[in-house]
């Protein structure tokens, strides 16, 4: 889920903060840019790990905060192919699910990657797995809000920032602008619940499991 | 952030196992489990918590390194082992999705040894 990346940018400090210890100065600016912030084909950058060199500062015509070239490493998030994970139903739709993970909002399990056999109840706007026990017998299991569930990340998904161009061009109802409900995501984790195991975390513990606390 | 010392140490051990358990260590030395150190920005804040339900807990550079060494004989590869550390899989199904062709390469009672494995050293 997690790696160290090495990055190298040109970072520029106000005047004001020269009086500071150089490496915090350069490290705020440098959190303020990158924490939580999607790095395209990279993932999510999630802390900044430590500040590798810095070398010295360029002061340009007419500015007067300088510019340092400093590599850093910072920790990134993006599950690697077939990486099992678990999070949160945060949204059902006809379309498929929508899990958190907190830090992180844009996981959806299309509904062509749920277990087969899944149905969506228009009424309850839900969806659940026809699931025929080992007595005959047919299960409706559902798949809960607020639910943590288990998937398989099959792919990690980019969207360029689009350009002053293309928002000018896109319609009304064009996923490059994105609506209140469904905002443009830079980053979009694709999963799999399909393979055995996966799915709602209920749904597969043992039954002395299920009184188990859950360890911290 | 901790003296550049420990970080070059810790940084290729991080590399090498880069369990989600250790990124949990690193945030809240950074203050993001201690409301009173509270240096940490609200990202990283969620990243912790949700590696807080979700991982191993604080873990020591021993404890993983030992981890590696029980699971040796059973020919995991890098993906898997971290995935193990990762999930902490308590059931068969479990060791099943994190294995791949794990009827060709593990039989039940290997199974078995993993889960108690994984219970040792990463349990409650």
């Amino acid at each position: 889920m997690f790696f160290l990346s090495t990055l190298e940018e040109s970072i520029r400090l106000e005047p004001k903060d020269l009086d500071k210890p150089r490496a915090d100065a350069i490290s705020l600016v440098i959190e303020e840019l990158f924490v939580d912030k999607i790095v395209q084909d990279l993932g999510l950058v999630v802390t900044l790990y430590d500040i590798v060199s810095i070398a010295s500062g360029f002061v340009h015509h007419s500015d007067g905060g300088p510019r340092f070239q400093v590599v850093f490493r910072v920790v990134v998030f993006r599950p690697f192919a077939g990486e099992v994970i678990v999070g949160k139903i945060k949204r059902v739709s006809r379309a498929g699910l929508h899990v958190s993970l907190g830090f992180f909002d844009d996981v959806i399990i299309p509904e062509h990657y749920l277990q087969e056999e899944s149905m969506f109840d228009e009424a309850e706007q839900l969806w659940f797995w026809k699931y025929v026990g080992e007595d005959g017998q047919e299960n409706k299991l559902y798949m809960e809000l607020d639910e943590d569930i288990r998937f398989k990340s099959k792919a990690v998904r980019f969207q360029a920032i689009p350009t002053p161009e293309e928002l000018r061009k896109a319609r009304e109802k064009d996923p490059l602008i994105g609506t209140a409900e469904k905002p443009l995501a830079l980053m979009e984790v694709i999963g799999e619940v399909y393979s055995e195991g996966l799915g709602p975390v209920a749904w597969w513990m043992d039954d002395d499991e299920e009184n188990e606390q859950m360890p911290s | 952030m901790a003296g550049t010392g420990t970080i070059t140490s810790i940084s290729a051990f991080f590399d090498r196992h880069r369990t989600a358990c250790f990124l949990r260590q690193v945030l809240h030395e950074r203050g993001a489990g201690d409301a009173k150190v509270g240096k940490a920005r609200d990202s990283e804040i969620e990243v912790f918590k949700y590696l807080s339900t979700h991982s191993a807990g604080l873990r020591s550079r021993e404890q993983i390194q030992n981890i590696c060494e029980a699971l040796k004989p059973f020919d995991l590869t890098q993906p898997e082992i971290l995935q193990l550390v990762n999930l902490r899989p308590t059931n068969i199904v479990e060791i099943h999705l994190i294995v791949q062709e794990c009827e060709a390469r593990l039989d039940e009672a290997r199974i078995e040894e993993l889960l108690l494995i994984v219970k040792q050293h990463l349990g409650p």
